[in-house]
């Protein structure tokens, strides 16, 4: 299973970025400073390490040039206050690989961690799969599970539950989906993905997955665990 | 406050002060003549009476049936040689010939007597009366039968004949003294306009300076030096209000800032509640405040700039992507929301953080006024509308101006500090756009904002 690193000095902060990490099945150690971060990063025992910009001992940017030599497959996430163009300028130019402002929403967190983990180096760790409702989809094995047991979907189906898995809780623009599903098929009918969306539904309530999609008119769709 | 010219009043103080210059130098006068220190003004008391006995005599001429002139002593001059028996007046023609009927038989045998000497105007004394106080005068004047010579002798003093005098002299002399005080009033008034010229400048360049340009002074190049204190108080107040404002955004900025880790730390906070009907309300509420603290944040920001950046901005991408962001909270919220673009892309130039700030905000305002169930519109056109529309109550026609002020609410129990649309406005504002907010067909507000197109 993959590490990660959470290097934040606003301990009520840490605190619920800890709880919500483990609550996801994700193993995560905190620290407060760079100091403490530099002799964390330096076990090799991360793959990804998030970091607040205004730490007590210094700016977190200072961090990202040493981790970048002594581990370079350790992803590097800014999560900070800091938001304008320049800040996050200079949070990426030192290395980050991806920059998340605070207040963040919290499927938006989860999934960047995902999408960052997918890309670590050395890839040959596992993501803790996602679950919504009843439905648990593992992104490394890409298998789907309902209250535990396996459930068999077609080929675009389950590139389709896929696609909007990595981003639950959030609307997928259509653009996305067609392209993560049909990619590289050339023209498709324009309401091939529409057809496919209600087939995925059926067969989701059918085995109660207890989740729901959500049609959003202009952009696409949104999973979402289903309302009681 | 009453307004005064300063042309006026300095046009009207130098003329009043002529007159008074003109009143001292006339009475300094009198004691020089009448004290002999002036050798051309010799002068007696009884000379003061000349005056108002020539204007007596001549107001005593009259023209008989044939046309000839002659004398007839009116009531007061008759009363006046009566009490007075030196007395005596003659009127002559200009040729000195014939001496008008009624003329004193012995002013007319003295100047007759003249001879070669023709004299036009003179003063002098009778030896045969040896009355050294007493005086004659020759003058000439236009008299109501025609231009004439008046001689009058023995004229004694009154007390009121200096205003005689003064009047006479009054009006010989004002033929000079009006176009000269005519000229420097005149002079005056047009060195007043011209020195007020700068000052005139500096009040349009004052005029000019609002909030988004106090960093602006009024140039200090033509101001007389007079003024130089005003302008430079004015100038320093500036500078101090600049400062003050500079303070306060930096305030805001700060402030702002450092809310938002709280606000982060809620968020979070929230989402790890249990799923219930308080957490979508919870998450609805953290999401304003976040919005507002966001809003705060980019009008500070703005105002530190002077104006938003010149950046090229796809709205149609960027309110796409914010109605994509806002999607799940709007469906947690059992309501839905609709984008619609028919074009890929729509230009505008600005700020995009403030942009989506704007937007932000009324997609907030919709969400609260939403019915259950039904959906929020966000509308982008290329000509370049941003429409937001919802299906609650509306806003009624009266209050759709007031809504933009700041601090308003619809009523005491409305919440909201009603801060929101007064900042989207200003942001509207320095984009040089409009906002207005209309009634959505079948019922509910929609809040229209209008851009140039980039």
């Amino acid at each position: 299973m993959m590490r990660i690193l959470v290097v934040e000095d606003e301990a009520e902060m840490a605190s619920l970025i800890m709880d919500r990490l483990q609550r996801s099945g994700f193993d995560a150690d905190h620290v407060a400073t760079i100091g403490d971060a530099q002799r964390a990063i330096d076990t090799g025992a991360y793959s990804l390490a998030l970091l607040d910009r205004r730490l007590p001992d210094g700016d977190g940017v200072a961090l990202i040039p040493h981790i970048k030599r002594s581990h370079p497959g350790v992803r590097v996430m800014m999560l900070t206050a800091l938001d304008t163009v320049p800040d996050k300028v200079a949070g990426l130019d030192a290395g980050a690989d991806d920059y998340l402002t605070k207040p963040f929403d919290i499927d938006e967190f989860l999934a960047r961690i995902r999408a960052n983990l997918r890309r670590s180096g050395d890839g040959a760790g596992s993501v803790p799969p996602v679950t919504v409702g009843a439905l648990s989809f593992d992104l490394t094995a890409r298998e789907v599970f309902v209250s535990g047991r396996p459930v068999v979907l077609h080929r675009r189906e389950l590139a389709l539950l896929e696609s909007l898995v990595r981003r639950v809780g959030r609307a997928t623009p259509r653009d996305t989906l067609i392209d993560e599903v049909y990619g590289g098929e050339g023209e498709i009918q324009s309401n091939a993905l529409d057809a496919l969306v209600s087939r995925l539904r059926k067969h989701l309530n059918e085995c109660e997955a207890g989740v729901m999609i959500h049609p959003i008119r202009g952009i696409g769709y949104m999973l979402a665990k289903a309302t009681a | 406050m009453k307004k005064f010219s300063l042309s006026a009043r300095l046009v009207g103080h130098l003329l009043v002060g002529q007159l008074l210059v003109y009143l001292v130098v006339w009475m300094v006068n009198i004691p020089l003549s009448l004290t002999g220190v002036r050798a051309d003004l010799d002068m007696i008391e009884n000379d003061f009476a000349e005056n108002r006995v020539r204007d007596e005599v001549s107001a005593s001429l009259r023209r008989g049936p044939d046309g000839l002139a002659y004398i007839d002593p009116i009531p007061s001059l008759r009363e006046r040689a009566r009490k007075n028996p030196h007395l005596k007046f003659a009127v002559f023609d200009l040729n000195h010939i014939s001496p008008l009927p009624g003329s004193s038989p012995d002013l007319v045998e003295l100047i007759e007597k003249m001879g070669e000497i023709k004299p036009f105007s003179m003063n002098f004394q009778l030896e045969s009366e040896k009355a050294p106080d007493l005086r004659g005068a020759l003058t000439k004047q236009d008299t109501p039968v025609g231009r004439l010579l008046i001689v009058t002798y023995g004229y004694k003093f009154q007390w009121d004949d200096p205003l005689y005098y003064f009047r006479d002299n009054v009006r010989d002399n004002f033929l000079y003294f009006i176009p000269v005080a005519a000229a420097a009033a005149a002079i005056a008034w047009f060195a007043a306009r011209r020195g007020l010229a700068p000052l005139r400048d500096a009040a349009a360049h004052a005029a000019q300076i609002d909030m988004d340009s106090i960093d602006q002074r009024i140039p200090l190049k033509g101001i007389p030096t007079e003024t130089l204190p005003l302008v430079e108080a004015i100038n320093a107040a500036l500078a101090r209000l600049d400062a003050g404002a500079a303070r306060q955004r930096r305030f805001a900025a700060n402030a702002a800032h450092e809310l938002r880790t709280p606000v982060a730390i809620l968020r979070t906070r929230i989402d790890a509640l249990a799923d219930s009907s308080q957490k979508t309300d919870l998450k609805r509420d953290v999401r304003r405040i976040q919005n507002i603290v966001e809003q705060l944040l980019v009008a500070a920001r703005l105002g530190e700039h002077g104006g938003p950046a010149d950046e090229r901005i796809d709205v149609a991408k960027t309110i796409r992507a914010m109605v994509a962001d806002y999607a799940p909270l709007v469906i947690e919220n059992n309501r839905t929301i609709e984008f619609e673009c028919d074009a890929p892309s729509v230009f505008v130039k600005g700020n995009r953080r403030s942009l989506e700030c704007v937007v932000a905000n009324l997609i907030d305002n919709a969400l609260r006024a939403e019915p259950v169930g039904g959906a929020v519109h966000v509308r982008v056109t290329p000509e370049v509308t941003i429409s937001v529309l919802d299906h609650g109550e509306g806003v009624p026609e009266h209050a759709r101006e007031m809504i933009f002020e700041p601090f308003w609410r619809a009523s005491e129990a409305s919440s909201g500090t009603g801060l929101g649309l007064a900042i989207v406005k200003e942001l509207v504002d320095l984009h040089k756009g409009q906002i207005r907010v209309e009634s959505t067909p079948g019922g509910g507000a929609t809040f229209k904002i209008i851009l140039p197109p980039a």
